[in-house]
């Protein structure tokens, strides 16, 4: 691929209108998100205030870890899908929204990583 | 392309603030602070992974009063977009846009959400047993 199109596929990814799937996208991870928080919820309700090993055996197991991680996916990817639109309606200034959004990309591509690292280190190393 | 200084939707402050304008900027509003609210997850979940002083030290301050505030706001914010996503979910399969099913949504949206948040921290609480 030439440098040129490398440019080109950045200022899509950063800049890009693809509607279509973006709302496929937002909706999907929202659909995904309903079940999801509702069995985190009555579940951090349950361990509120527990101690650190109550905890770690309730991510070590797998039906938790696996949902988990599941969770932590569609989350990162609804939130920065979401800030993206927010960013696009508020900022104008052209340099400072596309590296607004590069930043919002990246934090969740980070956040995301680590969530996954934590729960997978105390499900696999208990 | 004019670019000088022409208006640029959505322009808030010529908008008279109706029930339903309030809860759809609502929507945003808890939606960013949830994305903020994650940072304080992924420390919760990264400290339970390394377990010691660092898990010790995240509960102490979830656990005071500034840091269950942020918790209860937190829960409200997260019950909110959730119930108002549901009913952005039904509009987008076409349902309830007429005027009088939109403000009734956003009530019970609205209604959902503060009886969702005091229900889950009476929970809480009774399940740690200081109630």
């Amino acid at each position: 691929m030439s440098l040129h199109s490398y440019g080109e596929k950045f200022r899509a990814l950063i800049f890009g209108k693809d509607g279509v799937a973006h709302w496929w996208a937002q909706r999907l991870t929202a659909i995904f998100l309903v079940p999801l928080l509702i069995w985190l919820v009555a579940n951090i309700v349950y361990l509120f205030g527990a101690d650190i090993k109550i905890v770690r055996m309730w991510i070590a197991n797998p039906v938790n870890a696996a949902l988990l991680i599941l969770f932590t996916l569609a989350l990162f990817h609804h939130a920065q899908l979401g800030l993206k639109v927010v960013i696009e309606d508020y900022i104008h200034t052209s340099w400072l929204k596309g590296s607004s959004i590069v930043l919002v990309k990246s934090l969740a591509v980070i956040l995301g990583l680590l969530t996954l690292g934590s729960i997978l280190k105390i499900a696999i190393l208990g | 392309m004019a670019t000088r200084g022409r208006p640029l939707s959505p322009h808030l402050q010529v908008y008279k603030p109706q029930f339903t304008s309030v809860l759809s900027i609502m929507h945003r509003i808890t939606g960013v602070a949830l994305a903020v609210g994650t940072l304080v997850l992924v420390w919760w979940l990264v400290a339970a992974a390394i377990g010691g002083e660092a898990y010790v030290s995240i509960q102490k301050i979830l656990s005071n009063w500034f840091g269950r505030l942020l918790l209860l706001g937190w829960s409200f914010a997260l019950f909110y977009h959730l119930c108002n996503g549901i009913r952005h979910l039904f509009w987008d399969i076409g349902k309830g846009f007429d005027l009088t099913s939109a403000y009734r949504s956003g009530w019970i949206a609205m209604t959902g959400a503060i009886i969702l948040t005091f229900g889950v921290w009476v929970c809480a609480y009774l399940s740690t047993g200081a109630l």
